[in-house]
Order: C-alpha cells, then structure tokens, then sequence
C-alpha cells in the first residue's frame, strides 16, 4: 500500500519524469503541476529528498551563459521507479474494482 | 517583493538550518525564478508564498535539515496534492492548502530565546510576588516557632519553679527544730511554688506532647501546599510561552 500518502506518489511521479530525460527543477515542477495542483515549493523538499536517497543525482550544464543544475535518475533510482510502478498497477486495480466495480482482468 | 528580496530572506529564514541545506536550497530557487523568466517572476513568487512558508516547508519536509536536534511540532506539511479535473473546486483545495500553511511556526531555538527574554522583562512582576510569598512564609514559620518556644518556656519554668521549691522546702525543712512559725510560712512557700511548678509541667507537658507535633505538622501541609502552588503556576507559565503558536 504504498500510495497512501501523497509522498509517495509525488516521489513516483518526479522519478517517472527524470527517467524520460534528465532534467532541471523548473521543468519537472511544471510537469507535474500539469496533472496535479501542487504548489510551486512543493516540489524541491521532494527533490532534495530523492537526492538524498540516493534515487536522483545531480550535473550542472551551461545554458544561455549561467550553469543550471540537472536532475538525473541513479540506478537505485531506477529500481525504485520500477517498484512504484509496479505498486501503481497493483493499487490502481484495487480502486477500479472497489470504485468502478469492474471485474479483475489480468 | 524582488525575486532578489525573496532570496535574501529565504536565505535569513533557513539560518537553523545546515550550511550545506541553505546553500543548495537559496540556489534551487535562484535558478528557478531565472528559468521562469522575468515575465512570470511575480506570479511564481505570489504562488510560492512567502519566504517564511518556503523555508518552513524545506524544514519539514527535507530530513536531516535542521542543524538543531530537535523537531517542531507544528511545522506545516505541504498541502496533499489534488488529481487536475477531479472536483470542480479543487482549485478552493488548492487555496486554503496554501493559505492553511502559510503559518510557518518558530524554530525551537527562537522559541527558547521568547521564553527567556518573557522571564526577563516580566523579572520586575514575578520577583516582587516571589518576594512577598517568600516573607508570607518567613513570618508565618516565625510565628509557629515563636509558639513552640513559649510552650517549651512554660515546661522549663514549670520545672525551676519545681526545683527551686524543693530546694527551699528541704532547706526549711532542716531549719524546723529552730523556728517553727517561719519554718511553717517558709514550707507553705515552697509547697505553693512545687504547686504551680507541678500545674505548669502538667500543662506544658501536656500542651508540648500534642501541641508542638501538631505545630509542625501544620507548618509542613502549609509549606508543601505553597510549594505546589508556586511549581503549578510556572508549569502553567512554561506551556503558555512555549505551547502557543
């Protein structure tokens, strides 16, 4: 049951984006803020976690003359990801069936 | 307020936290109002708060941050986040989930410093209250002891009384054979003073064996209820300062 607090899935979903391509902080809140209302200093504590886990590092690369700081997944990262995903799939199926009253299809 | 200003006192409000946390969080938002852009820079500081919020939340939120042992209760947690096109009014959520947080609460160091400084500038109040209990007690222990003492001043003078008689009743009684009428009034003298001294031990005997235990078991209850009451007020005193909010 890990989804049971908001953390989790803020973590699950910041990895998700990070694995597509590394990225900078204002762009990962941005995506985020796309499909969740979430204020804007609500993402860095999630970041700096993550780093500090172990799951995201970070690189800094030039960009228009000044060095902006990238975030990218480590392979402990990676491996959280998965088992989030995984979690996802198992606690999504869980709510259809409680909410939609949909038969459990594999 | 600049996003220069924001900066400033973000990096003043994280001044409990590590070097190394207020450093990297000062810089993670330096870059993030450079890449929303000069445009945007307004909005983006209206929706992070205020500074005191942002740096309440990087306290709560980022382990290991606080360069301080201990937690804050009440620091706020960032709102839950809310699933777009999920409920009308989630935009409603998302306003009172900002402005519900936007309490950030004191560190626990700026909390002790209160206390003290409370202490100090009320010293004038609770020290001349401190100095009048104080006296209350004094003088009431003085009064317990002044009455334990006559009690013991009657028993001694009981027993003189009874002495000196016995004394004098045996000195006239080896005078009887010379005169007799003195010797008689002399007796009756001394047998009237070994009286009193009897009636005097009696009674300070009697007043001593109930009275001075009873005394001091007064003056106990009275000073151990006067010293509850003093430890209630400032237990009180201590929850007021450092429980509020």
């Amino acid at each position: 049951m890990a989804f049971n607090t908001g953390a989790a899935l803020m973590d699950a979903l910041v990895l998700s984006i990070v694995a597509q391509e590394p990225t900078y902080g204002y762009k990962i809140t941005q995506e985020v803020r796309a499909v969740m209302l979430v204020s804007e200093s609500t993402l860095y504590p999630v970041l700096r976690r993550l780093q500090k886990d172990g799951c995201l590092d970070t690189y800094d690369q030039e960009f228009a003359g000044r060095n902006r700081r990238y975030y990218r997944l480590t392979e402990a990262g990676r491996q959280r990801l998965t088992d989030y995903r995984r979690e996802w799939r198992d606690y999504r199926r869980s709510i259809d069936r409680l909410l939609l009253g949909e038969e459990e299809n594999t | 307020m600049t996003g220069e200003e924001f900066l400033r006192q973000l990096n003043d409000m994280l001044a409990d936290v590590t070097e190394e946390e207020r450093r990297e969080a000062v810089r993670y938002y330096e870059e993030y109002l450079r890449d929303a852009g000069p445009e945007q820079e307004q909005q983006v500081l209206a929706e992070l708060g205020s500074p005191a919020r942002v740096a309440a939340i990087i306290r709560a939120n980022v382990p290991g941050s606080r360069a301080e042992p201990a937690q804050s209760a009440s620091a706020p947690e960032p709102e839950p986040p809310r699933i777009r096109g999920l409920a009308p009014d989630t935009a409603a959520y998302a306003g009172t989930g900002a402005a519900a947080a936007a309490q950030p609460a004191p560190a626990g160091v700026g909390r002790t410093l209160l206390w003290w400084l409370v202490l100090l500038v009320t010293s004038p109040v609770w020290l001349s209250v401190l100095a009048v209990v104080v006296s209350a007690l004094a003088g009431v222990i003085g009064i317990f002891l002044g009455l334990a003492g006559v009690l013991l001043a009657v028993v001694l003078a009981g027993i003189i009384c009874l002495f000196v008689g016995g004394v004098f009743a045996v000195m006239s009684l080896w005078g009887l054979a010379a005169d007799l009428p003195n010797t008689l009034v002399g007796l009756a003298n001394c047998l009237a003073s070994m009286g009193v001294g009897f009636l005097l031990l009696a009674l300070g005997w009697a007043v001593c064996g109930r009275g001075i235990p009873a005394l001091m078991r007064a003056l106990g209850r009275l000073l151990r209820a006067a010293g509850k009451g003093i430890a209630h007020t400032w237990a009180s005193l201590r929850r007021a300062v450092k429980g509020g909010d």
